[in-house]
C-alpha cells in the first residue's frame, strides 16, 4: 500500500470547519486520492473542541468513518520512555503524543508527510529529527501541487 | 439494509465497472454505498463550513484546554 499522509488537529479543524487553505486536504482524502491516518488523541481532541464550541459534529463522524481514513489506537504507539525523550524535544506537553504518533507512522511506512500547523512541531529541530517530513500547509500543497 | 433500484445511464454502468476492474471496491452495491457516503460527507462539510463562517476560534488556546484531560491517558 501507498504510504498516505498524516495531520495536526489544527489542520483538520482548519478544513473540516473553515475550508480555506488546508481544505486541499480534505479534499484529497474525500476523493480517496490518499488514506489518512490519525491518532485516537488527535480524534479526540478535534472532537473535545467540537463539543465544546458546539460545532456540527455529523460531518466529523462521517469523516471518520471514510474507509481511507484510519484511525489509530494510542496504546499503538505509547512509549513511555520515547514520551519522556519527545518532552526534551517538544516544548509543549500537548504536542508529544502528536509527535511521537507522526514518528510511529513514519517508522512503519504508514505515511510520507505528516501536515501540522503548529509552530512547535514545525521547529528546525523536530522536523530533522523526523528527516523532513513534517510538513507546514502550505509546504504540503506546494509540493502537491495543490 | 434496503434494496433501491436504479436507472443508470450506460456511461455510469461503464464507469462503474472500470471501478470495479480497479479492485477497490468488491461489488457494484459496496462502490455506490461508498459514493454516497462521500456525497453524505460533501453535504455535511459544504453545512459546517456555512455554519462556522462568521466563527472566530483560536484553535490552539482550545487545545490547551481539552487536552489537559486527554493527556491523561498517556501516564
Amino acid at each position: 500500500m501507498k504510504p498516505g499522509i498524516g495531520a495536526d488537529t489544527n489542520i483538520l479543524f482548519s478544513g473540516l470547519y473553515f475550508g480555506k487553505a488546508a481544505s486541499s486536504i480534505i479534499r484529497l482524502v474525500r476523493f480517496k486520492k490518499t488514506d489518512l491516518f490519525v491518532s485516537e488523541y488527535i480524534k479526540d481532541e478535534l472532537l473535545a473542541i467540537c463539543k465544546r464550541k458546539n460545532l456540527p459534529l455529523k460531518v466529523l463522524s462521517i469523516f471518520f468513518s471514510l474507509d481511507n481514513v484510519h484511525i489509530i489506537k494510542d496504546e499503538s504507539y505509547f512509549d513511555k520512555e520515547k514520551f519522556k525523550d519527545a518532552k526534551i524535544l517538544i516544548h509543549d506537553e500537548k504536542d508529544v503524543p502528536i509527535y511521537c504518533f507522526a514518528k510511529k507512522m513514519f517508522e512503519y511506512n504508514k505515511i510520507e508527510y505528516f501536515i501540522t500547523g503548529d509552530k512547535d512541531l514545525l521547529d528546525e529541530k523536530v522536523r530533522n529529527s523526523a528527516h523532513g517530513r513534517i510538513l507546514s500547509l502550505a509546504e504540503f500543497n506546494e509540493i502537491m501541487g495543490l | 439494509m434496503v434494496n433501491v433500484s436504479v436507472d443508470l445511464a450506460p456511461a455510469q454502468i461503464d464507469f462503474l465497472l472500470r471501478l470495479l476492474k480497479g479492485g477497490e471496491y468488491r461489488s457494484r452495491s459496496e462502490a455506490v454505498r461508498d459514493f454516497i457516503r462521500r456525497a453524505e460527507f460533501e453535504w455535511e462539510w459544504r453545512n459546517a463550513i456555512e455554519e462556522t463562517k462568521d466563527l472566530k476560534i483560536d484553535i490552539e488556546t482550545e487545545r490547551s484546554i481539552v487536552s489537559k484531560r486527554l493527556l491523561k491517558r498517556f501516564v
